[in-house]
């Protein structure tokens, strides 16, 4: 008689999304940003964010005065 | 007790995070780099403290606070050692990796610790204890800035950077988790829903509520981070920044005095909310709180052009959205229990990290646009949303879930 085995639980799954979300975040801001995927862009994607939370925590334009959080492609529009 | 050091823990890693500042000038003089790569090490210190949190908080709950907070506190004064003898960037930059380590440990866990010890004061003890992270630079700013001018920044450095690695250190062997009986089994105001059942990690990101949580806390903290990472270009764009503005006897360009009231306020918030969430329940607090901050945006973007307005209304929405590292800490422990309460609180923390990489979508609206008009109006738009999940989607399903839960054991 076959043994009918409990079926697995999918444990991994929600661990992805809690990577995938802001990974694809993460690509999607890169690819906003630069036109490109290349390891640069999607590093620079990255730092971005930590600047953003850093200028939201420290009061803004205090650990970037110059160009705060905006992307510096805004600025020559002004 | 367990909340005073866990809040003297905070007000000692406050500085890693703002009393960074002060030390730029000096080591751009120094050593002649640009002063954005000097700041990369800042952020990468930011990135660190806010998307490891799970992982610390994961040992936090195997092995408890004080190994956690004693490794922390040595990542903490090494960081800031290694930094005053750095000489190339790269040192800077492992330097503030290791500091942004140690600091999400201590923060990850002095947080984590008071959700534990005060389950019917919850929302104010992670208040509290959020708090203390802001407010503590207040006490150090003079002293860092006074011994970065005597004696360099070197100096400054190395001594407070031994000094507060070496009290988190003693401090972490005061510091532990409460053992079962040793504080009260739950809350007794009915307005709190709180859960007896401790969810383990990987059993709390299979439940969709948490995601709900999750995707509020995304919204929320992205429409907030929108407006306030973003206050100084938006200033600048609709021409109120260099403004002089007079509050309460005091005279100060409106772009200053609005940085001066929201580092206040956003450490005000976070125990007044808590504290709020305790008494009238947690989703009624989101409830208000995301609604004042939806709305204070939409009148920010009404009555900005007015420096005196603007100043005002950017310390509105500063109040309204700091409160979320008090009320998603606390609710998030209410309904997964308090045994893994650091580990599960870390998971729903890194929403923020996640909150941070849609900003730069919302810039990329304003570029589109030529105007800060729909970022306003999305921002606005997602904290009233959220407010209206917290009500009409969370405060049900959190009952079912809890009442569910009280079943299962």
């Amino acid at each position: 008689m076959p043994t009918i085995l409990p079926r697995r639980r999918p444990v991994a799954y929600p661990v992805v999304h809690l990577v995938a979300i802001p990974l694809v975040l993460l690509l999607l801001s890169a690819l906003v940003d630069s036109n490109n995927l290349w390891p640069t862009s999607v590093l620079h994607a990255l730092m971005r964010s930590g600047e953003i939370i850093a200028n939201a925590e420290m009061g803004p334009g205090r650990i970037w005065p110059e160009r705060a959080s905006a992307a510096p492609a805004q600025h020559a529009l002004r | 007790m367990q909340l005073a050091i866990g809040v003297i823990c905070m007000v000692m890693i406050a500085n890693l995070q703002y009393g960074w500042t002060f030390f730029v000038p000096d080591i751009q003089k120094k050593f002649g780099w640009d002063r954005a790569a000097i700041q990369w090490a800042f952020t990468l210190f930011v990135l660190f403290e806010t998307w490891l949190v799970p992982i610390e908080g994961w040992f936090v709950d195997k092995y408890g606070p004080r190994i956690v907070i004693l490794i922390g506190g040595l990542c903490c004064g090494i960081g800031w050692v290694m930094n005053s003898f750095a000489s190339s960037l790269s040192m800077f930059y492992l330097a503030q990796v290791i500091a942004g380590l140690g600091a999400g440990a201590v923060y990850g866990t002095c947080v984590g610790n008071a959700l534990k010890w005060f389950p019917d004061k919850r929302g104010l003890a992670a208040g509290i204890t959020a708090a203390g992270f802001g407010a503590g630079s207040a006490l150090t700013v003079a002293p860092i800035q006074n011994m970065i001018q005597t004696q360099g920044f070197q100096a400054a450095f190395f001594n407070f950077g031994l000094g507060q690695g070496l009290i988190i250190i003693v401090l972490s062997f005061l510091l532990f988790a409460p053992k079962p009986g040793q504080v009260p089994s739950g809350v007794q105001n009915a307005n709190v829903i709180q859960s007896r059942r401790n969810y383990e990690p990987l059993e709390v990101i299979r439940q969709p509520i948490f995601w709900l949580m999750y995707f509020m806390f995304v919204i929320v903290g992205a429409g907030g981070l929108m407006v306030t990472a973003n206050l100084k270009p938006i200033a600048a764009d609709i021409k109120v920044d260099a403004i002089p503005v007079t509050l309460l006897g005091l005279t100060m360009t409106a772009i200053t005095f609005a940085a001066t009231i929201d580092r206040v306020l956003n450490g005000l918030t976070r125990p007044f909310f808590g504290w709020i969430s305790d008494n009238i329940g947690r989703e009624n607090t989101m409830f208000i709180a995301f609604a004042m901050e939806g709305i204070g945006i939409f009148m920010l973007y009404l009555w900005g052009k007015d420096p005196f307005w603007f100043v005002l209304l950017s310390g509105f929405v500063f109040f309204a959205w700091g409160e979320i590292y008090s009320l998603f800490p606390s609710t998030c422990t209410d309904t997964f229990g308090a045994k893994f309460a650091a580990t599960n609180a870390g998971l729903l923390y890194t929403a923020k990290g996640t909150a941070a990489l849609l900003v730069p979508l919302s810039n990329y609206v304003q570029q589109g646009t030529g105007s800060w008009d729909t970022v306003f109006l999305i921002a606005a738009g997602a904290n009233i949303l959220a407010s209206l999940l917290a009500i009409a989607v969370l405060k049900p399903w959190r009952k079912k879930v809890v009442a569910s839960a009280m079943v299962a054991t």
